[in-house]
């Protein structure tokens, strides 16, 4: 991304800023790797969103990273803006090595943990972002994250559409996410005051509690973010490519449309941001309809009938809500008793 | 139990061994924990932490 591009788009987040009296805004780097972006110019665009947001918002940053090259340019920006700083792992080094290679086709592991003791050193707080490794031992992964420093730990549900998941079930058996998360979801459970967030089971937690999910996977809350692409392009939620190349793209770009004009369009991206999304048919006799609601939009879709499906990780987050019940002993009526006594929570 | 084969640690964990009362606390203090955390969020009135999140959610 260049200069201009950024610029614009900050000029569009002030103007939404603005007119929905939206008090922060989070900018995050992604990619690809947005640590090959030269620091220098990371720097001078938090400067800006800064400037340009006093009186308006309070911007705040965060960064999703392999950390495999994290020159220390790259970390005195992430310490001086305070950024929240998320490390992509595959799981511990004999499995991240087998998935995650340097352009020598060696394993990236070793990189990233002595990159993330440099995280540490400073006093730089940061999360674990990981795909579940279906299959593997949950909590030899589940320590080799704790052994590293992480301060939270996301667990992502692998991307699988209706159309693609039937060989990760016939190889791995009809719940494997549950059956890598339960065993985690207790030792979490019990480790008590020296509990790391989870972001997974945090979300299980405030659901059944009456709140709302703080990760995509439960809720069917509406998205919460927009990406800008290096041209200036606006796109959706990225994972969405699994559906379709075009469902997560819009017609529109930062140089072009504010994006408010976004929100008010008709495509798939607009109304996942506004939570136009229904619940589907087959979830509306299920008892964590309004908890769960259908799961993650992108798991939910098949070619015969769209997003109307539940999830494919529908009888794994049976478990994860069944089990958490039990951890907390909350019934599904008392979770809606619950949820109707906090009539406050932010939408 | 589990052992990380990559470091050597060991890691011994077993359920069965917690006490009711132990496990009263902990589930006690979780909602508390949940409770407090869903009360913070509505007196701020932002979801900023919801919306990080749900971007890196979104990151693989």
């Amino acid at each position: 991304m260049n200069d201009a591009v950024f610029e614009a788009t900050l000029e569009r987040v002030v103007a939404y800023c603005e007119e929905t009296h939206t008090k922060q805004f989070c900018f995050a780097f992604h990619g690809g790797e947005p640590t090959l972006l030269p620091a220098e110019r990371a720097d001078r665009w938090c400067a800006l969103a800064t400037q340009r947001l006093q009186g308006v918002a309070t911007p705040q940053f965060a960064i999703q990273t392999n950390a495999v090259k994290l020159r220390d340019s790259w970390i005195d920006v992430l310490q001086k803006w305070r950024f929240r700083v998320g490390v992509s792992l595959d799981g511990p080094k004999s499995i991240n090595d087998r998935n995650r290679v340097d352009h020598r086709g060696n394993g990236t592991f070793d990189q990233v943990e002595g990159n993330i003791k440099r995280l540490i050193a400073r006093g730089i707080p940061f999360g674990i972002l990981s795909v579940i490794p279906l299959g593997a031992d949950p909590l030899a992964v589940h320590n080799a994250y704790i052994s590293l420093g992480c301060t939270g730990i996301g667990y992502i549900l692998p991307h699988f559409t209706h159309e693609t998941i039937h060989e990760a079930l016939s190889k791995h058996g009809p719940t494997p996410c549950a059956d890598f998360l339960l065993p985690i979801m207790d030792h979490w459970f019990y480790s008590g005051n020296e509990r790391v967030m989870i972001r997974e089971f945090d979300s299980l937690a405030r659901l059944i509690m009456g709140g709302r999910s703080v990760v995509d996977a439960f809720g069917n809350d509406p998205f919460g973010y927009l990406f800008v692409e290096s041209d200036g392009s606006f796109e959706g939620l990225d994972i969405l490519r699994i559906v379709a190349a075009s469902a997560y793209r819009t017609e529109r770009n930062v140089f072009e449309a504010e994006l408010q004009q976004l929100l008010n369009s008709e495509d798939l991206v607009a109304k996942s941001l506004r939570g136009d999304i229904p619940l589907p048919d087959d979830c509306a006799k299920c008892p964590e309809a309004k908890t769960c609601s259908g799961g993650y939009l992108p798991h939910r879709y098949s070619s015969d009938s769209s997003f109307n499906n539940p999830s494919v990780w529908c009888r794994d987050i049976l478990k994860l809500f069944g089990h958490m019940r039990d951890l907390l002993d909350v019934s599904s009526s008392a979770t809606e008793k619950l949820r109707n006594s906090i009539s406050g929570v932010p939408k | 139990m589990a052992e990380d084969k990559d470091r050597g640690v060991k890691f011994e964990f077993n359920v069965s061994s917690v006490p009711p009362e132990a496990k009263a606390k902990l589930r006690a203090d979780l909602k508390k924990a949940v409770q407090d955390q869903l009360a913070a969020q509505r007196s701020q009135g932002n979801d900023a932490d919801l919306l990080h999140s749900s971007i890196h959610s979104s990151i693989s």
